[in-house]
């Protein structure tokens, strides 16, 4: 593929990504009424961090460990920056001291 | 504190998740579509789809088939979009359409927390007993200041990193390029801890993580949407059950 085709192909890809976006701003469909929009944070977010801790071949065990300590640090002191820092921090040592 | 500082400060771990992320995608992607890289992270901004396109370029795939993936892909943010339009329902067109360019995981993620607090802190001012109007603003809070401030801020990091990667190569060592994209990560888990409230939400965040874990390998994109999908229809179930017993 020559570097113009490879640009059509991002402007469509562009365009499709967009829709998903801008669609449900303009729906005429009252989205309120669907209880179940309530449950998409707590859904979403699980389902978009779970699989950075497990894939197919298993668990990956550094980052499993950095996760629960984050999610302590976040129960315990509701605090974003403080949890992202020691997750963040946490895997860098293990990663560094080849813990596992 | 403004709408524009509070997004500011809300925007700090996406951009330390953006720049490490979209620095290896510019990377990457420079040595196989060159200059069209940074053009990619500047009209599509979506992190997952651009990979997997990059993959798919690199195998020679077709043009079509490469739409089609990333509207796959991408089809998750309908429901993110709609949950987060339950805030912005009363803006005008060109706001709304200026805001959805910028929905992603992250931006969804920090501004349905951001607009829930916000708009509850809001409610409490207001509040008739509380009538203390010299500190009181004067400005009502604007969700949409708030939601495109975030999202700029997080284009630019993410169309930035990807330049940065495209020109200079990787500059950050390789030991800690490779933990900061866990800063995404780690902000979802925060959010989730957040955001649960009760047996009922850990079983959503149970069933949503399951399914997406077991998918994950087989459809990209498609795990969110169908993991986020059932568990949600499982959560209204068992709040339906549990109200008529309760009748």
């Amino acid at each position: 593929m020559d570097q113009i085709e490879v640009t059509l192909v991002i402007l469509g890809m562009a365009a499709v990504t967009y829709l998903s976006r801008v669609f449900p701003f303009f729906t005429k469909i009252d989205v309120q009424k669907y209880t179940f929009l309530k449950f998409i944070p707590v859904a979403i977010f699980s389902s978009l961090a779970m699989p950075d801790l497990m894939g197919v071949g298993g668990v990956h065990v550094s980052r499993m460990v950095a996760a629960v300590i984050a999610v302590v640090v976040a129960y315990k002191t509701r605090g974003m920056f403080l949890t992202v820092f020691m997750a963040v921090f946490i895997l860098y040592l293990i990663e560094k001291l080849e813990v596992f | 504190m403004s709408e524009f500082k509070m997004a500011l400060k809300h925007s700090i771990p996406i951009v330390l998740g953006y720049l490490p992320v979209s620095m290896a995608f510019g990377v990457i992607a420079a040595n196989y579509i060159g200059s069209n890289s940074v053009l990619m992270s500047a009209l599509v901004f979506a992190g997952a789809s651009q990979f997997a396109a990059l993959q798919l370029f690199i195998l020679s795939s077709s043009a079509i088939f490469i739409v089609f993936t990333t509207f796959l892909i991408n089809l998750r943010h309908i429901l993110m979009s709609s949950f987060l339009n339950t805030y912005h329902k009363n803006l005008g067109k060109l706001k709304k359409v200026a805001i959805a360019f910028g929905i992603t995981d992250e931006t969804f993620a920090i501004a349905s927390n951001g607009l829930k607090d916000l708009t509850r802190d809001l409610e409490n001012s207001n509040a008739p007993n509380t009538s203390n109007t010299s500190n009181a603003s004067k400005a009502p809070f604007s969700p949409f200041k708030y939601q495109f401030t975030l999202n700029s801020v997080s284009y630019l990091s993410w169309v930035f990193g990807t330049f940065l990667g495209f020109v200079a190569g990787s500059m950050i060592p390789e030991e800690i390029l490779n933990v900061l994209p866990f800063t995404l990560t780690a902000l979802f888990l925060y959010l989730l801890v957040i955001n649960i409230s009760g047996k009922r939400d850990i079983g959503i965040a149970l069933i949503a993580g399951a399914i997406s874990v077991m998918l994950a390998g087989i459809a990209i994109g498609w795990n969110i949407f169908i993991a986020t999908l059932v568990a949600c229809f499982v959560g209204s179930k068992i709040e339906r059950r549990v109200k008529h017993g309760s009748d």
